[in-house]
């Protein structure tokens, strides 16, 4: 069941994750069984469209799933040992921010309106740090040094700040403690496609710097292959690929996957139109009980329409989602 | 902040010059002649009429009796005089306004604080029975008028329990249950901003970015929301301030009580309309100066609208504007 | 045309999701189930709440109270019969009688018609009123724009109910000069909402969008800034109308609304104040009426501000 085996106990390791949302129109199913894994120091990308379940997946692993509505139906999140979903409150408070920390997708709406960006870096440090004021504002100023704001710039608030300098405050806030686990939700999709490459370059610094694993939320195949070592394709709340960068990006098999890269611009092939991804992704409350992909896979068979794949391994720990990878169905 | 004070009051000047103009022609269009309204109502004869007419300068034109009006109006502070006591409505309206006021503050402080602790512990019970509770009662007080609340509560605290007294406005007994009828009254549209403004706030990124901070469920509500969730409370309590006057103005006739209110209302039944007009124009003013103060609250709270005076300020704005489509 | 970057477009969906009219088709919901229009979903959202149906439930009993008080009330509201001055409530009188001996019930009833004439028309008119002043001033923007918000910030200065004691003072009592004070004293706000809600969508990405379509401006301000715009309005008129019938009551209690012998509920009250010692049922009951008025209003209004508001949506 891993993408690359290199023994040992995991960093991280998610179970048949199962979360989902009860709504008044209904039970949404946000995250249906997926597992995967981290070691220490690794990069895995979570890929997929908009409602695939990779935010719900991120605040899965930090309890923070929005409840009512959301609940966490099953599964294990084991990181280190031991399983997340068994902490009581305090217990996963002393995580959060120091063990694990999560950067979130807008930058213009995650900080504190009417606090100094100075204070919010300090006040996580002096949570999780037995230390006196002072040395929490010295650290907090050398955190904003790092991330590449001049410290002088402390006492300054939000809205002083441009969209990719307050994303710098949230990382500085997201690694002030020198976490473990980063997660980044999106970290750049909000910003300057200029401001993108800088933000990214920042961040793998830092990651490098801190010797931290990082859980990369995004749908930008780019960012994908820039930051990555392991690759996990989302799509209605399941895993459909599953392998490290290379086997997914260049032994792509899942049709999902495929389909992804297609939809992509490519400088080096002169075509008339981008093949974008026919039809919707299904309604997550409503999952047909086949292959979720089935009314917009162009590989398609009647078996397809049948019953819902599982997990099969394309070799050295490449798991494919498909009927095709099972070789139960033969390529059209 | 000395200038955001400045242009504060600046912008005051257009509005009370509105009021004082509103003030004057509803007093132009009062229905009866005042002359002989002075002079003594119907029996009055008509050469005292004429003197009256002559004395007040009241064949002159319009713009010459306003500008007369205005002129006595800020260098000696003449904003009127009563038909019925020839006495200037300034004197008694700086005689009774301490009274109104002193129940509107205590009535305001009463309200915020039991408005604002009832709101918060009902948004973070949210959908609880205490929730639905407090809710209920707030949905309750806001729907009740306040002058069926005073004579409920005269009913049972002044007659039924013999307990306070149910007029007149002298010793501590007689302030409780008018300031509690109008604090429970306001209390509970308190009750109502406070829970949604922190509904509100509580669905923000920030909240979630300091519960992932590690953040105690505690310090994540009283520091980083309630703070954000006052800015619109705080507001809307100083606008209610004026809410209150008005409300002072027929709680003063249910408890007696001598105050600014009463004197407009016996004012009323006497047809005395400078009175009513001097009066609404001090009520207006003062609702303009707490206005004003709330505003200046708000900009030490909002550091947003604070450096918005500041020394860049404008450039920043502007540039801003372009990119993330102004400040919320 | 400029081709739109990722961000901007991630920005564009999600306001577009909040914002009612588009959210219905999109998002969660799959391109073949069927969008309904806001207006039906709103409305089975609203019924679905308990409070806002027995809000609705009370009202309804109340309008037809003021629409066919002679088929509800006992007796007429001015049957003085001085052989039963003062009686309790009985079971006969059901609210007693006062102090000419009429059924306090049957005044209560008559009542309700002033209540609900003078909140209807007082709401109407200050929506009308305020609407249109509302959207001039945000359509047009600058100088017309800050002239109308001066005139407003002069009127909204005043405390509203002093304002309606001034204005009735000068009209003098009745019914009809009661429905202009309300409203002079209240159309600022309506005003104020409009063009806030304009204001707000008439800068967004879907209304450039259905420019950039060739959209005309009819079917832009009736397809795209009026269906935004309703929803506060339509909040604001149930608000108005719950602080309309408490300013009537207010007015006619101090003597400037409707006048005795006319059951209005506030002149009851200002009369049964003068009995408060020994006949508590001449002020408990009117009172009550004008709270059951506005306490129906009101949680029909929050059922109603919370199902046309997309995000509490759950």
């Amino acid at each position: 069941m891993t993408a690359k085996d290199s023994g040992g106990t995991k960093f991280l390791q998610v179970k048949n994750l199962i979360i989902h949302y009860e709504t008044d129109n209904g039970v949404v199913e946000a995250v249906n069984n997926i597992s995967f894994e981290m070691n220490r120091g690794e990069t895995l990308s979570l890929v997929g469209e908009t409602g695939a379940g990779k935010t719900t997946t991120a605040l899965g692993i930090l309890s923070l799933v929005p409840n009512p509505p959301g609940k966490v139906i099953g599964g294990e999140i084991i990181l280190d040992g031991e399983n997340l979903l068994k902490k009581n409150a305090p217990q996963m408070r002393k995580i959060r921010g120091n063990k694990i920390s999560m950067i979130f997708q807008d930058p213009m709406t995650s900080l504190n309106p009417i606090e100094t960006v100075g204070a919010q870096i300090a006040e996580v440090i002096r949570l999780h740090n037995k230390v006196s004021r002072a040395e929490a504002i010295q650290r907090a100023c050398d955190m904003l040094e790092k991330v590449g704001i001049p410290a002088e710039r402390y006492t300054d608030f939000p809205h002083q700040f441009s969209g990719g300098m307050k994303q710098r405050v949230v990382i500085a806030i997201a690694l002030a403690c020198s976490p473990e686990l980063l997660i980044c939700d999106e970290p750049t999709s909000a910003l300057d496609v200029t401001i993108q490459a800088q933000v990214l370059d920042t961040m793998r610094q830092l990651k490098d710097e801190f010797q931290t694993s990082m859980l990369m939320i995004t749908h930008d195949l780019g960012v994908v292959a820039e930051t990555s070592d392991n690759v996990a394709v989302m799509y209605a709340g399941e895993i459909v690929e599953y392998g490290t960068l290379r086997q997914v990006f260049k032994d792509t098999r899942h049709p999902y996957t495929r389909a992804l890269f297609d939809s992509l611009p490519d400088i080096g092939k002169d075509v008339e139109r981008l093949a974008p991804i026919k039809g919707m992704t299904p309604d997550p409350s409503n999952l047909p009980a086949c292959c979720s992909f089935y009314n917009r896979c162009s590989h398609r068979t009647e078996r397809c329409a049948q019953i819902d794949p599982k997990a099969y391994d394309a070799g050295d720990g490449h798991l494919v989602k498909c009927l095709l990878a099972g070789g139960e169905v033969r390529e059209p | 902040m000395t200038r955001y004070i400045l242009q504060r009051l600046l912008q005051m000047i257009p509005v009370l010059l509105g009021v004082i103009i509103l003030a004057f022609v509803l007093n132009e269009v009062a229905p009866g002649d005042p002359a002989v309204l002075l002079a003594g109502g119907e029996s009055a004869t008509p050469e005292a009429v004429a003197k009256i007419r002559e004395e007040l300068k009241l064949d002159d034109p319009f713009i010459v009796r306003f500008a007369d009006y205005f002129k006595k109006m800020v260098t000696e502070g003449n904003i009127g005089t009563s038909y019925k006591t020839r006495q200037p409505v300034a004197v008694e309206v700086a005689h009774r306004f301490p009274q109104t006021f002193k129940m509107a503050a205590i009535s305001a402080i009463f309200a915020s604080i039991i408005g604002i602790t009832l709101g918060v512990l009902s948004a973070i019970k949210q959908y609880t029975f205490l929730d639905n509770l407090i809710s209920m009662f707030s949905l309750v007080g806001v729907s009740m008028p306040v002058f069926w609340s005073s004579l409920l509560g005269i009913l049972f605290f002044s007659i039924h329990l013999r307990l306070l007294p149910s007029s007149g406005f002298y010793t501590w007994q007689h302030w409780l249950l008018p300031c509690f009828v109008i604090g429970t009254s306001m209390a509970a549209s308190v009750v109502r901003m406070t829970r949604s403004s922190m509904l509100e706030v509580i669905r923000q990124d920030y909240i979630r970015t300091a519960r992932a901070k590690g953040q105690s469920e505690r310090v994540v509500i009283f520091k980083h929301a309630l703070k954000n969730a006052m800015i619109p409370v705080v507001t809307n309590i100083g606008m209610h301030f004026g809410v209150l006057l008005g409300g002072a103005v027929i709680i003063e006739t249910v408890f007696v009580i001598p105050g600014i209110g009463k004197y407009i209302t016996d004012a009323i039944r006497n047809r005395d309309y400078p009175v009513v007009q001097g009066s609404v124009l001090v009520l207006a003013l003062v609702t303009c100066c707490v206005n004003l103060g709330v505003d200046l609250l708000y900009a030490m709270i909002d550091p947003r609208i604070k450096s918005q005076y500041r020394g860049m300020a404008k450039f920043k704005k502007k540039k801003r504007g372009l990119t993330e489509g102004g400040i919320r | 045309m400029p081709k739109m970057s990722t961000p901007a477009i991630e920005a564009f969906q999600k306001k577009q999701k909040a914002r009612p009219r588009l959210a219905a088709g999109q998002g969660k919901e799959n391109a073949e189930s069927v969008s309904v229009p806001l207006w039906v979903e709103s409305w089975r959202r609203l019924v679905r709440r308990p409070t806002a149906v027995l809000g609705m439930i009370i009202f309804l009993a109340l309008v037809s109270m003021a629409l066919f008080p002679s088929l509800i009330a006992p007796e007429g509201y001015d049957n003085q019969q001085f052989t039963r001055l003062f009686l309790p409530p009985n079971g006969q009188n059901i609210m007693g009688t006062d102090n000419l001996g009429r059924d306090v019930f049957s005044r209560v009833v008559y009542g309700a018609s002033y209540s609900m004439r003078v909140g209807f028309f007082a709401v109407l008119s200050s929506c009308l009123f305020g609407g249109v002043l509302g959207s001039i001033a945000a359509f047009y923007g600058s100088r017309v724009d800050n002239i109308i918000m001066r005139f407003l910030d002069i009127i909204l200065s005043i405390p509203s109910i002093l304002l309606a004691i001034a204005i009735t003072s000068v009209l003098g009592a009745s019914l009809t000069n009661l429905i202009i004070a309300i409203s002079v004293s209240d159309f600022p706000h309506y005003a104020r909402i409009v063009r806030a809600s304009i204001l707000g969508i008439k800068e967004q990405e879907f209304v450039e969008a259905a420019r950039a379509i060739g959209a005309s401006d009819a079917r832009i301000i009736f397809r795209h800034l009026l269906p935004n715009a309703m929803a506060p309005i339509i909040v604001q008129a149930t608000v108005g109308l719950g602080m309309s019938i408490l300013s009537c009551a207010s007015l006619s209690f101090i003597g400037l609304g409707i006048q005795p012998p006319l059951p209005e509920w506030g002149t009851m009250l200002s009369t049964g104040r003068e009995y408060i010692r020994e006949y508590w049922w001449l002020v408990v009951f009117p009172g009550m009426f004008i709270m059951l008025a506005v306490f129906s209003v009101n949680l029909f209004g929050d059922g109603l501000r919370d199902a046309l508001d997309p995000r509490l949506k759950r």
